[in-house]
């Protein structure tokens, strides 16, 4: 299922060989892995027990969420010292083939002094949440996400898209339609197909795509807005 | 404007809704209401949709827009017409209102070059948020902010 998005940032990460990276101490702060899956159980209380889920191998996320992501989960917790995406930017666009004839040299990482966070799994969680339709699950996780990933982009953008809507009262009114659609169902059938622009019984314009009507209508003095409408 | 049994305010809004997709052959009865966007001269029709995740903006409408274009989060949604490839854009959209006020939203919608079957307010990126209320003896579709989304 997973592997059927176009997402290309997604795919590249199904595809990907698992690096090799060194083992984190434990107890460490972890993202990835054994935490998502307790968050799927108890998401508002996962992260206050992160000691104990730092230090658990069994994973069980993949089962829950991604069953076609194994690729992406490793036997125990673990932590890059780089950030993500630039070992995503590094080492994807190299060929397959390329990739399994060069050893891994994790020697060659820099030595950082607080390592980074392997947000990935967590990403590919939550898409697949809303990929099936679950937001009120994926906004949980989101709201439950501890705040050193929050800055990260992807994690911005499917915050920001996953946000309620502001609502704002605006003092702003339109006119009573009823003549409009009125006048589409006993004319829309002349026009089925095409953009109609009407004002009362008035047809204003007809054209067969959006742009077109909204040029007709550039040159017009309108009464009032004008009721847009494609007939299907 | 519909109030609780306290006289306080449960809807702020109130306009005429289509129970069939004007000037369509399609029979059956369903709930279009008045919204408008930012980027056209007049308002446009959408389905209310309480079975639908997110709100969907025809292509038509989301190229005037500038949404086909943007950069947002990549997904595929189930529709009448098989999963669809598209993506989830943030914009600001209206429901307009024939008595008292209107309501402004910045949402989520979902839009994709290839979706040409029309606007849809789905219930958990935008009607779980508002309240509304519609009357089938006289087509009024009434609406208002929840208690915390109200500002």
């Amino acid at each position: 299922m997973l592997t059927d998005t176009a997402d290309p940032f997604v795919q590249r990460i199904l595809h990907r060989p698992p690096p090799a990276p060194p083992k984190p101490p434990r107890g460490d702060l972890l993202l990835g892995h054994a935490l998502l899956g307790a968050m799927l159980v108890e998401a508002p209380s996962a992260f206050e027990r992160l000691g104990a889920i730092g230090s658990s191998e069994v994973l069980f996320v993949n089962d829950i969420l991604m069953p076609g992501a194994n690729l992406l989960v490793a036997e125990e917790p673990r932590t890059f010292t780089q950030p993500a995406m630039e070992m995503l930017a590094r080492e994807v666009p190299a060929p397959a083939s390329t990739l399994a004839a060069k050893p891994v040299d994790a020697r060659a990482r820099p030595e950082s002094p607080k390592p980074e966070h392997d947000i990935r799994p967590f990403v590919l969680a939550v898409r697949t949440l809303i990929e099936n339709e679950r937001l009120t699950a994926a906004r949980q996780m989101i709201d439950a996400a501890p705040a050193y990933i929050l800055s990260d982009l992807l994690v911005a953008r499917l915050r920001s898209v996953l946000a309620p809507p502001v609502v704002k009262r605006v003092q702003k009114r339109d006119i009573d339609r009823s003549r409009e659609y009125e006048w589409l169902r006993t004319h829309g059938n002349e026009h089925r197909g095409r953009w109609v622009a009407l004002v009362g019984p008035n047809l204003l314009a007809s054209a067969p795509t959006l742009g077109q009507l909204r040029q007709q209508l550039q040159d017009m003095a309108l009464p009032n807005a004008p009721l847009l409408h494609r007939v299907d | 404007m519909l109030r609780r049994p306290n006289g306080a305010n449960f809807t702020i809004g109130r306009s005429l809704y289509s129970d069939r997709s004007p000037g369509s052959e399609e029979p059956t009865a369903k709930v279009f209401v008045k919204i408008a966007v930012e980027a056209l001269p007049g308002p446009i029709m959408a389905q209310l949709d309480t079975g639908a995740a997110w709100s969907i903006l025809d292509a038509d409408i989301a190229r005037e827009m500038a949404l086909l274009d943007g950069k947002g989060e990549q997904t595929r949604i189930s529709t009448r017409l098989g999963r669809v490839l598209g993506r989830l854009e943030r914009t600001s959209l209206e429901i307009l209102a024939d008595d008292g006020e209107s309501l402004t939203l910045q949402a989520t919608v979902w839009v994709s070059p290839e979706w040409h079957a029309g606007n849809f307010l789905g219930y958990a990126g935008l009607l779980q948020h508002i309240r509304f209320a519609i009357d089938p003896s006289d087509n009024s579709f009434h609406f208002g902010p929840t208690q915390e989304a109200a500002q």
